[in-house]
């Protein structure tokens, strides 16, 4: 089962939300700021992390390049924010793991995103299997675009 | 509880109904078990075990609670009998996580709530009224809990509905604006909402009910268009219509020897008339599996988005019916016009359409595509203040005469000059009679002085003048207009453009044969008379 992990300071939101993806079959965990979620990522590790921005302890953006940074294995964000300017901010952050979804957000959309994103994952995961069996190519999953994918 | 409290996730609910129980235990002291009846096989409650089957499995065959019994050999647990209750248990509506409601069930151990005395001396009967009073108000609590959970979870769902809503209003909005003909607005509307309200699929119906276009989603059967139309032509057409008739939008129910009869899955129809005005432009038809049938929200967020979707369609039939009557009227002044000779019969119309065709092999823009179409049906419009005697006057013209038809192009340019929207087409058509070596009327330009689109007009003009008959000679063939052009080409014609446009006669023969019909397949006029070509 897909694991996601949603991190929303706004208790209300944060339940509508995970009812929202329980209901579409995804198992949810949710943490109300940034710090909390990055400790649940490395317990949880889960799939798909869907993050707000504006966070007490840590912002979402800061939330989302550290755990872009320190998985191991391949993981999609999805930046949830009212905020215009973080519209770029997949292409900011040169990922197209990362994909900005407007508040409020449309639920029909989400599921689809959060679908793309699993099946991207999903195809680099097993590139990353693939190609660990070969240690001259010693590199991360990170690497992916360099062979080809 | 640590035995059974497994079954209660971190999900909606679980955690606040975990800490409910909490409080209750350390209240009273008792261990509450709680198990979710839903769910395959389900867990044997500590409490059951430890109570009532004196701790060992073993002893189910001599317990005396039949739901035990059954709940151990079957996959899923049996609702508890009579009224949810049992000596130590209580059933209960636990808040839902999935589609539909899950029951759950509450266990309840202990002996005596903390505080009661040692040595109470009561009766055993007594004892068990007690217990029964406790056991009450701990399930009216946790009822009560469950309600407005339930509550909670109907008001998220509700929540997530508006959101939805929003979302699509806005999109449709914003796509309303970049959109040209209705029907990109339907399929856009439709794919939509097809999204939002999980539908099979979604059809769309025109004003006299006859299929339109589909968006299937989630196809299960192979041909989802013919599903549709058999949808249509079935008995499900006269309700559909009904619907249609009445302008609200309904829910329907397709009996299952119908649905079987149109291969389909979806027996649930959601049907939105498209009514603007008083005018009713058809209908959006939504399907889901009966077992999902349509809600009262997503009737209302299928008729915000249709009724949306209904002003801009509407808006756009207006403006295309504005358009299509100023073709119209148009055409009507070039009729009237090509009526005072019946020599230049069809003239502009075909000067028109050569005109795009050499437009199109010079790959202008669509726009411009469009002012070529105008400046040739519009090119002689002029003629109007030529006098019938000069105009359809046999042999040549004397000079006065000639002097007279030359006016014809400015006549054109200010007879258009005060319609705004066709400010694009006048130099075409004040032009459209100069020379490339400055030798041509009205204002003798030179080469490429000469608006692109006059030269092109022209070269359409002088083509179709040379092919059909006049009063003063008959038709050229194709082949003898054409080498008429290129030896002319230079002083009086633009020649890269008399190059292309040899290209576009031939590519036309096979694309466009009718604009060949009129011409004769041999020479029927030897030479060309004085005073060179009257376009």
């Amino acid at each position: 089962m897909t694991r996601i992990l949603v991190a929303e300071d706004d208790r209300h939101l944060q339940r509508v939300i995970s009812l929202w993806l329980e209901r579409n079959g995804y198992q949810v965990h949710c943490r109300g700021d940034g710090q909390a979620a990055l400790q649940a990522f490395h317990e949880v590790s889960p799939d798909i992390l869907i993050t707000d921005v504006n966070m007490p302890e840590m912002d979402g953006v800061t939330l989302a390049k550290a755990v872009l940074a320190q998985s191991d294995r391949p993981v999609g964000v999805i930046i949830l924010s009212c905020r215009v300017d973080m519209i770029g901010i997949g292409v900011e952050l040169g990922d197209q793991r990362v994909i900005h979804h407007a508040k409020p957000f449309s639920p029909s959309r989400l599921i689809e995103e959060v679908e793309a994103l699993r099946k991207e994952i999903a195809d680099q995961g097993q590139c990353r299997a693939e190609v660990s069996g070969q240690s001259q190519y010693g590199r991360n999953w990170h690497g992916r675009n360099l062979w080809g994918h | 509880m640590e035995e059974t409290s497994g079954a209660i996730s971190d999900g909606p609910g679980g955690s606040s109904l975990r800490q409910l129980l909490g409080s209750i235990e350390s209240l009273l002291g008792w261990s509450l078990g709680q198990v979710r009846v839903a769910g395959s096989p389900p867990q044997l409650p500590s409490v059951c075990l430890e109570h009532c089957l004196k701790g060992s499995p073993e002893g189910l065959a001599s317990a005396g609670c039949p739901w035990l019994r059954r709940m151990v050999q079957a996959e899923e647990a049996p609702p508890l009998p009579p009224g949810g209750r049992c000596e130590r248990g209580f059933q209960v509506h636990l808040p839902s996580r999935g589609r539909r409601h899950e029951a759950g069930r509450i266990f309840a151990l202990g002996d005596r709530p903390r505080g009661w005395p040692e040595e109470p001396g009561f009766s055993d009967q007594e004892l068990a009224g007690l217990w029964e009073g406790v056991l009450n108000s701990v399930e009216e609590v946790v009822q009560d809990f469950a309600r407005r959970e339930e509550e909670n979870v109907r008001l998220v769902e509700e929540v997530l509905q508006s959101y939805e809503q929003l979302n699509i209003l806005f999109e449709v909005t914003k796509a309303s604006v970049s959109m040209a003909r209705p029907e990109e607005m339907y399929d856009f509307a439709l794919d939509r909402l097809s999204t939002a309200l999980r539908a099979h699929y979604a059809c769309f119906y025109n004003s006299e009910c006859h299929f339109d276009r589909t968006i299937p989603r989630f196809v299960q059967q192979a041909e989802p268009y013919r599903a549709c139309r058999d949808l249509i032509s079935g008995d499900a057409r006269e309700a559909i219509q009904e619907v249609v008739g009445s302008g609200a939008a309904q829910t329907l129910e397709i009996s299952k020897p119908q649905a079987e009869q149109a291969q389909l899955h979806c027996g649930s129809l959601l049907v939105v008339p498209l009514v603007s005005g008083q005018e009713s432009l058809g209908a959006a038809v939504f399907g889901r599996p009966p077992t999902e049938p349509f809600h009262t929200g997503d009737r209302s967020m299928a008729e915000a988005v249709m009724g949306q979707v209904a002003i801009t369609a509407h808006k756009m039939r207006l403006f295309q019916d504005l358009q299509q009557m100023s073709f119209d009227v148009v055409g009507a002044l070039v009729n009237a016009i090509d009526a005072k000779d019946k020599y230049t019969c069809g003239h502009s119309d075909r000067v028109a359409r050569w005109s795009v065709k050499l437009g199109q092999a010079l790959q202008v823009m669509e726009e411009d595509l469009q002012m070529l179409a105008w400046g040739g049906r519009l090119h002689d419009v002029g003629k109007i203040g030529v006098r019938d005697d000069v105009l359809g006057k046999p042999g040549g013209l004397t000079e006065e005469e000639f002097a007279h038809i030359k006016k014809h192009p400015v006549i054109s340019y200010e007879v258009l000059k005060p319609i705004h929207r066709l400010a694009h087409v006048l130099k075409g058509v004040r032009h459209h009679h100069e020379a490339w070596d400055g030798s041509g009327y009205p204002d003798g330009l030179t080469g490429e002085e000469i608006p692109l689109e006059a030269r092109i007009i022209q070269t359409a003009d002088v083509f179709d003048a040379l092919t059909s008959s006049r009063s003063y000679r008959s038709a050229y063939s194709v082949e003898k207009a054409l080498s008429i052009m290129q030896e002319s080409a230079g002083t009086r014609h633009d020649p890269n453009l008399v190059q292309l446009f040899v290209q576009v006669v031939q590519r036309a023969r096979v694309e466009s044969p009718d604009l060949f019909e009129h011409i004769p397949r041999h020479d029927e006029a030897p030479a060309l008379p004085k005073g060179g070509v009257r376009g």
